[in-house]
C-alpha cells in the first residue's frame, strides 16, 4: 500500500467517524486546508521528476475529490440530523386551543333588512329613509287616516312631551308608511321606493314589543294594476323564503289603499295542514298590502288623475321568526349573548 | 265578533258546510278567527242501548255488554259499572273517540276479554263530577246518532273579525247578506208583516206618554215605542244560548233582546224603564260638565258637544254609547220605552274616545249603521218583546230624516282592468256590483247608487275593490311590472353607512344587538353632551323607558349588566341605530368591550383598553370613507367616560367619534366590574363627509428610516410630536411610527422618553443623505423648539 492509498484510507474513515459538523469543519482543515495532508501532497508534486508529476497529480487529485466527496456526503447527513433533531425539539400538541377570535354577527333583523333591501333592489324599488319622529300629519292624516278614525286607536302611538317648533303634536311613527308622504312630496313619480326602518307602538306582551321593524314599498306609474301588485309580492315572498309560495290576498282595509289586501302564503312548516306556528289555519299572514289610495296622492302632492300605484309593508322580525325558526318575538330585543351568537350571522356569509 | 251558524242559518237559505262558509267569508273580506265545533269534544261518541249483560268468566265486577250502536251487529263492550244493564240507552264513545283529558279510545282486551269501545259516565264525557256509573240516557234520539246531535250540541260558533270599513257586516244579517251576494246562499227577508207595522196603534206621543225632540244635528233619526205591562223575567233558553255562544252574558229579556237584535241587524238600541223616566225626551248637545252613572258601572263626564239623551232629571244616556243606571229596565219592570235611533259616526267616535268606553253600540255607530235598517229593527224589537214578556206594544213614533240621499258614484267599468287588474266585462261588472245592492244605470261610464248599507264608498277605486271582492282576488292574474326607467336617485340617506357599519362591527369581532330607542332618563343625560332630551308623554315604562336615547353607549351598558347577570364574562356588543335629542334624529355605530375572557393557557387574558376601542373607532371610520390617521384627537368632555383615557376623533367642529374608557364612578353606578371601554361613530356625519381618495403614492425607490429619541415633559402629547415630524416635509415623510414610550431609571421625575422612527421615501428618485438629514435636522429642531424636548 503506498503512503497515498494510506492516506485516502486514513481520511476516509476520519470523515466516516465524524459526529458533529464543527468537527467536520475541523476534519476538512486538516486534510483538505490550506496546510491539510492531502493538500501537502499536492504541494510535494513540485519537487517530484517531471515523468512521474502527472502521475501522481492524478493520483493525488482523485484522493481529494473522494475525500471531499466523502465530507459533503457527511455534512448533509449531519445536517439531516441535526435538522431531526429540532424538528424533534419543536413539537408541540397541536391538540392545544387556540386563542379563539371574536366572531362578530349581525342581528337577524340587520341582515333580514339587508335581504329583503337586495330583494327589492332587484325588482327596481330604492331605499329611502325618514325621519322616526313625526307630526300626526305624516304619521296619519296624509295617509287618509283622519283625528277620529277607528284605525289610530288600533295604534297605541307614543308621544312626545313638547310640541315642534310650529306648535304640532310629536309622535313616534307608527308605521313606515310615513316615509311615503315624504318621498312623493320630495321625488316626481314615476317611482319605486322602499323603506325600511325602526317603528313605535305603546304595547307589549308575548307577540308584541314596543319597537320593531317595517319594510314598505310603493310604487307609482301611469298604469300599475292590482295584477302588478300580486306579481311584485308573489316575486318577493319567493326570493325571501328562496322557495316555491302559495300565496292568498284576502280583502281587507287599510286607510291609505283601496283595495286593500291581507296577505296570506300557505304555512311554511305544515304546507297548509294545519299546525301551532299557523294556529292550525294552514296559513300565514305576511303583508298588507293594496293599491295607493287617492287622497294618499294628495297628500304627497302627486296627482292622482294621472298616477296609480302600490304600496305593501311587512313587519321585518315577523319574517326573520318564519324564515329562521325564531319562536319569541320579545328575543330580537333582550340582547342575550346566546341569542346574539345562536341567530345573528357573521358578515362574511351574507349574500350581496 | 262571535254568532253561531244555526242563527246565521236563519237569514241565509244554504247548503253549504260551515268551513265552506268560512272559506267564503274569507274570500269576501271577513277574517275568520275561529271555527268552533261545539260538538267536537264528542266526535265518535253516540248514542247506545245495551242489549245485553253478563258478567265477566274472571272478574266479579265487570260485565260484557253486547251494545247497539246502529252498526249492523251489536259492539262487544266490557263495562265496570255498576248500573250497566239490559235495555239502558248510554252514551257510547267508539274507537277514534278523544274523551276530556285527551283519553283515546280504541279496541282493546280486558282481562281476555275484547272490548270495543267504551259506555261512559258524566264525568268521562267532561259534563260533571257524576262517575257512580254509567249515564243513563233519556232522549229520542235513534240508536247510533252521534251523542253532539242528541244534546243539540251540533251547532258551530264562528269567530269572525272584521275591518273598519264593515260596518256593513258587523251583525249576523248583515254577513248573510254578503254571502248571499258571493252565491253562498239565498238571503231570507226580513220577517215584518204588515200588522206588525202598526198602523192604526197610538203612539207614544199619540197616548201624551212621552214625546222626543232632536236638538242635535248628530241624531238625525229617532225613534221611539213603550212597551207597557211586560214581566221581563229571564230570558227563554234560545235566546240565552244565542248570546251565550256569542260570548254575551244575559241579564233579563228586555236587556237581551236588545242586544240580541244588536247582533242580528246591526242596529244599536236602548230599553229605559218607562216609570223611571220624567217627562219628555230630548237629544241635545250637552253643555259640558254633566255626568252619567252608566251601565257600564262607570261615572262619566260629559264634554260641551257630545249627544246627550235627557229627560226632565238631567242627562239619561250618552247616545250612541252606553245608557244611565238610573234609568235602566230591571226584572221589576213593567212598562218600556226603547230607543232605537241613529247616530253620527264622528261624534260617537270623539266621545267614545275621549271616555275610553267600549261598547258594541259605539263600536256599530262609529263604524257606520245602515240607516234604512232603523226602523225595521224597531219593529222586530217591539215583536220579539211582545211574544218573550207578553204586554201590549204602542205604535212608533219616528222623529227626524231616516236616511240620507243615497250616494251615487260615476264608474267606468274599465277601470276593473287599468286598475284592478282584471279583464271583466261591462254587463259581469255590473251584475256583480247589482248583486252587492248596487243600482246601476248608464252603459258607458256607470251610474253607481250606493247601497244604504255600504260604508265609505266614495270613488271608483271603491268599487274595484267590490267586484274585485266579490269576484275573488284570487281571480286577477298575477303580472310583474317591466322595471321603471327612472330609479329614484337619493333618497336613501343614511343606508350605505348603516350597512358599513354593520358589516364593520361583525368584522371587528362585535355582537350586534338592538336595543330600545327610550331608556332612563338619567342615563340618558350622562351621555346627551348637554343637548335637550326628547322625552315621551306616554313611555310604556315611566322610570326606564321614558327618554328617547341621545347615544347608543347607555343601551349598551345596559346591555352588557344584562348579560352579565345572566353569567356572561365577556361582553363584546355593538349596535348601530338612531340618537336623539329634541330637535335631532342621528344614525351612530357604537362597540362596547367590558368583563374578562377565560384565561388562555399561552396568552394569560387578553387585555383591552383605551387603545382598542381608538383602534376599532378608527377602523370603522376608515371603513366607512373617512382617513381616521389625519384626524386630530380631543379631550372627550363627556361625563361618562374616564377623564384622562378617553378621547374624540374630530376634523375642526366635527366629531366623528368619541372613544375611552367608562368612567369608575359610572360602572359603579350600573353595576358592571372591571373595566369597559366603547367607542360610538356618527354616521350621519361620516355620510356627509366621506373623503375622495386621494393620490396612490406607489415608490420604486428605496425609503429610508431614522430613529429619534426625545426627552419630553409628561403632558406633552404623543401625538402632536408625531404631527410635527410629519410637517417637517410633507412629501417626503412618509409615516412616522412611535415604537417606544419610556419612564423610569435614567428619566427624571415628571418626564417620559419617546422613541420614534421616521421612514422617508420619494417618488421620483433615491433620496440622498444630505436630503434625509436635511429634514431629519429640521424634524428635530421644531420639536425642540414646539415641546422643549431634549434629544437623547
Ligand atoms: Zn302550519
Amino acid at each position: 500500500m503506498t503512503s497515498l492509498d494510506q492516506l485516502k484510507e486514513n481520511s476516509l474513515e476520519a470523515v466516516n467517524a465524524l459526529n458533529t459538523i464543527e468537527e467536520l469543519e475541523k476534519v476538512r482543515v486538516t486534510l483538505l486546508g490550506k496546510n491539510g495532508e492531502i493538500t501537502a501532497e499536492l504541494k510535494k508534486l513540485g519537487s517530484l521528476p517531471p515523468e512521474e508529476r502527472k502521475a501522481h497529480g492524478q493520483a493525488v487529485n482523485q484522493v481529494k475529490v473522494s475525500v471531499a466527496q466523502a465530507l459533503e456526503v457527511k455534512k448533509e447527513a449531519l445536517e439531516e440530523a441535526v435538522l431531526n433533531a429540532q424538528l424533534q425539539a419543536e413539537k408541540v400538541d397541536v391538540t392545544l386551543p387556540a386563542q379563539a377570535l371574536p366572531l362578530g354577527k349581525m342581528h337577524p333583523v340587520s341582515y333580514v333588512i339587508e335581504e329583503v333591501e337586495e330583494i327589492l333592489s332587484r325588482l327596481g324599488f330604492s331605499a329611502a329613509t325618514g325621519p322616526e319622529v313625526e307630526t300626526d300629519f305624516y304619521n296619519f292624516t296624509a295617509l287618509n287616516i283622519p283625528e277620529d278614525h277607528p284605525a289610530r286607536q288600533d295604534h297605541d302611538t307614543f308621544y312626545l312631551k313638547n310640541l315642534d317648533a310650529d306648535g304640532k303634536r310629536r309622535l313616534l311613527r307608527t308605521q313606515t308608511s310615513n316615509v311615503q308622504i315624504h318621498t312623493m312630496q320630495k321625488f316626481e313619480p314615476p317611482m319605486r321606493v322602499m323603506s325600511i326602518g325602526r317603528v313605535y307602538r305603546n304595547d307589549s306582551d308575548l307577540t308584541h314589543t314596543p319597537q320593531f321593524h317595517q319594510v314598505e314599498g310603493l310604487a307609482l306609474d301611469k298604469n300599475l294594476t292590482f295584477g302588478h301588485l300580486k306579481g311584485v309580492l308573489q316575486t318577493f315572498l319567493e326570493e325571501y323564503f328562496e322557495r316555491k309560495i302559495t300565496m292568498r290576498l284576502r280583502p281587507s282595509y287599510f286607510p291609505f289603499t283601496e283595495p286593500s289586501a291581507e296577505v296570506d302564503i300557505e304555512c311554511l312548516f305544515c304546507k297548509g295542514d294545519g299546525c301551532r306556528v299557523c294556529s292550525h289555519t294552514g296559513w300565514l299572514e305576511v303583508l298588507g298590502s293594496g293599491m295607493v289610495h287617492r287622497n294618499v296622492l294628495k297628500s304627497g302632492g302627486v296627482n292622482p288623475e294621472e298616477w296609480q300605484g302600490f304600496a305593501f309593508g311587512a313587519g321585518i322580525e315577523r319574517l326573520a321568526m318564519l324564515k329562521y325558526g325564531i319562536h319569541d318575538l320579545r328575543l330580537f330585543y333582550e340582547s342575550g349573548i346566546s341569542f346574539l351568537s345562536h341567530f345573528g350571522k357573521p358578515s362574511s356569509t351574507m349574500k350581496v | 265578533m262571535k254568532f253561531s251558524l244555526s242563527w246565521l242559518k236563519e237569514h241565509l237559505d244554504t247548503n253549504l258546510t260551515a268551513h265552506e262558509l268560512a272559506d267564503k267569508m274569507v274570500s269576501l273580506g271577513i277574517e275568520v278567527e275561529g271555527l268552533e265545533e261545539e260538538g267536537a269534544a264528542f266526535k265518535r261518541v253516540v248514542v247506545g242501548h245495551i242489549v245485553s249483560r253478563v258478567p265477566h268468566e274472571d272478574a266479579d265486577k265487570l260485565g260484557v255488554c253486547q251494545v247497539q250502536v246502529g252498526e249492523s251487529e251489536p259492539r262487544q263492550i266490557v263495562c265496570g259499572a255498576p248500573n250497566a244493564r239490559d235495555n239502558l240507552t248510554v252514551a257510547v264513545a267508539l274507537d277514534g273517540a278523544v274523551l276530556p283529558g285527551d283519553f283515546k279510545i280504541k279496541p282493546t282486551k280486558i282481562r281476555g276479554v275484547k272490548s270495543n269501545g267504551m259506555i261512559c259516565s258524566v264525568r268521562e264525557l267532561g259534563f260533571g263530577e257524576e262517575h257512580n256509573g254509567i249515564w243513563e240516557m233519556e232522549t229520542d234520539a235513534a240508536i247510533g246518532t252521534p251523542l253532539a246531535e242528541a244534546l243539540g250540541l251540533d251547532d258551530v260558533i264562528f269567530d269572525v273579525a272584521l275591518t273598519p270599513n264593515r260596518g256593513d257586516a258587523l251583525s249576523v244579517y248583515g254577513i248573510a247578506r254578503d254571502l248571499a251576494a258571493a252565491g253562498a246562499g239565498t238571503l231570507k227577508s226580513l220577517n215584518i208583516e204588515a200588522q206588525d207595522q202598526g198602523g192604526d196603534v197610538q203612539t207614544p206621543s199619540d197616548k201624551g206618554l212621552t214625546s222626543v225632540t232632536l236638538n242635535h244635528e248628530g241624531c238625525p233619526f229617532f225613534t221611539s215605542q213603550v212597551v207597557t205591562g211586560i214581566q221581563n223575567g229571564e230570558s227563554p233558553s234560545w235566546l240565552k244560548k244565542r248570546l251565550e255562544q256569542a260570548g254575551l252574558r244575559p241579564i233579563n229579556a228586555v236587556a237581551d233582546i236588545t242586544n240580541y237584535m244588536l247582533m242580528s241587524y246591526g242596529q244599536p238600541m236602548h230599553a229605559y224603564d218607562m216609570d223611571k223616566l220624567n217627562g219628555n225626551i230630548r237629544v241635545e248637545a250637552a253643555q259640558g260638565g254633566e255626568t252619567l252613572e252608566g251601565l257600564d258601572g262607570n261615572t262619566h263626564k260629559l264634554a260641551k258637544g257630545d249627544i246627550a239623551i235627557c229627560d226632565d232629571s238631567g242627562v239619561i244616556g250618552l247616545a250612541g254609547i252606553v245608557g244611565g243606571e238610573s234609568t235602566s229596565v230591571d226584572e221589576n219592570t213593567v212598562n218600556v220605552f226603547l230607543e232605537v235611533a241613529q247616530f253620527n259616526r264622528h261624534n260617537i267616535a270623539v266621545t267614545g274616545q275621549r271616555l275610553q268606553c267600549n261598547t258594541d253600540a259605539r263600536y256599530r255607530f262609529e263604524r257606520g249603521i245602515d240607516p234604512k235598517m232603523t226602523l225595521p229593527a224597531s219593529i222586530l224589537a217591539d215583536k220579539l218583546i211582545t211574544e218573550i214578556c207578553g204586554g201590549e206594544a204602542s205604535g212608533i213614533d219616528a222623529v227626524g230624516t231616516e236616511h240620507p240621499e243615497p250616494q251615487k258614484i260615476t264608474f267606468d267599468p274599465c277601470k276593473v282592468k287599468t286598475f284592478g287588474g282584471l279583464d271583466m266585462d261591462s254587463s259581469e261588472v255590473q251584475e256583480l256590483l247589482e248583486r252587492l245592492g248596487y243600482q246601476v244605470e248608464g252603459a258607458g261610464p256607470f251610474e253607481v247608487t250606493v247601497p244604504s248599507f255600504a260604508q265609505g264608498m266614495e270613488n271608483e277605486a271603491d268599487l274595484v275593490e267590490e267586484v274585485l271582492r266579490l269576484k275573488g282576488f284570487d281571480a286577477v292574474p298575477i303580472q310583474l311590472p317591466p322595471l321603471p326607467k327612472v330609479r329614484v336617485k337619493g333618497a336613501d340617506k343614511g343606508r350605505k353607512s348603516d350597512r358599513v357599519a354593520r358589516r364593520g362591527l361583525a368584522g371587528l369581532g362585535y355582537l350586534e344587538c338592538i336595543n330600545y330607542s327610550f331608556i332612563n332618563r338619567e342615563k340618558a343625560a350622562q351621555f346627551a353632551g348637554g343637548e335637550a332630551l326628547l322625552e315621551l308623554s306616554n313611555p310604556l315604562d315611566a322610570e326606564e323607558m321614558s327618554t328617547m336615547r341621545p347615544a347608543l353607549i347607555p343601551s349598551l351598558l345596559d346591555a352588557a349588566v344584562k348579560n352579565m347577570a345572566r353569567g356572561e364574562k365577556e361582553v363584546r356588543l355593538g349596535e348601530v341605530g338612531k340618537t336623539y335629542t329634541e330637535q335631532t334624529e342621528t344614525l351612530k355605530a357604537a362597540g362596547l368591550l367590558c368583563g374578562k375572557a377565560d384565561k388562555h393557557w399561552q396568552q394569560g387574558v387578553a387585555e383591552f383598553d383605551v387603545f382598542t376601542a381608538k383602534a376599532h373607532a378608527m377602523a370603522l371610520l376608515n371603513a366607512l370613507g373617512l382617513d381616521a390617521e389625519k384626524m386630530q384627537v380631543y379631550q372627550n368632555e363627556q361625563v361618562g367616560f374616564h377623564p384622562g383615557r378617553s378621547g374624540q376623533l374630530a376634523l375642526g367642529k366635527n366629531v366623528f367619534a368619541t372613544f375611552g374608557e367608562v368612567h369608575p364612578k359610572l360602572m359603579k353606578e350600573y353595576g358592571l366590574k372591571g373595566k369597559a371601554v366603547l367607542f360610538e361613530v356618527n354616521l350621519d356625519l361620516c355620510d356627509s363627509m366621506a373623503m375622495k381618495k386621494g393620490h396612490l403614492f406607489m415608490s420604486p425607490y428605496q425609503a429610508s428610516e431614522r430613529d429619534f429619541a426625545f426627552l419630553v415633559k409628561q403632558d406633552v402629547r404623543a401625538g402632536d410630536v408625531i404631527n410635527t415630524l410629519k410637517g417637517a416635509d410633507k412629501n417626503l415623510v412618509r409615516q412616522v411610527n412611535l415604537f417606544d414610550v419610556y419612564t423610569g431609571e435614567g428619566v427624571a421625575d415628571g418626564y417620559k422618553s419617546l422613541a420614534l422612527s421616521m421612514t422617508l421615501q420619494a417618488e421620483d428618485r433615491t433620496l440622498t443623505d444630505a436630503e434625509i438629514n436635511s429634514v431629519a435636522e429640521k424634524a428635530v429642531t421644531a420639536v425642540i423648539k414646539r415641546f422643549g424636548a431634549e434629544v437623547r
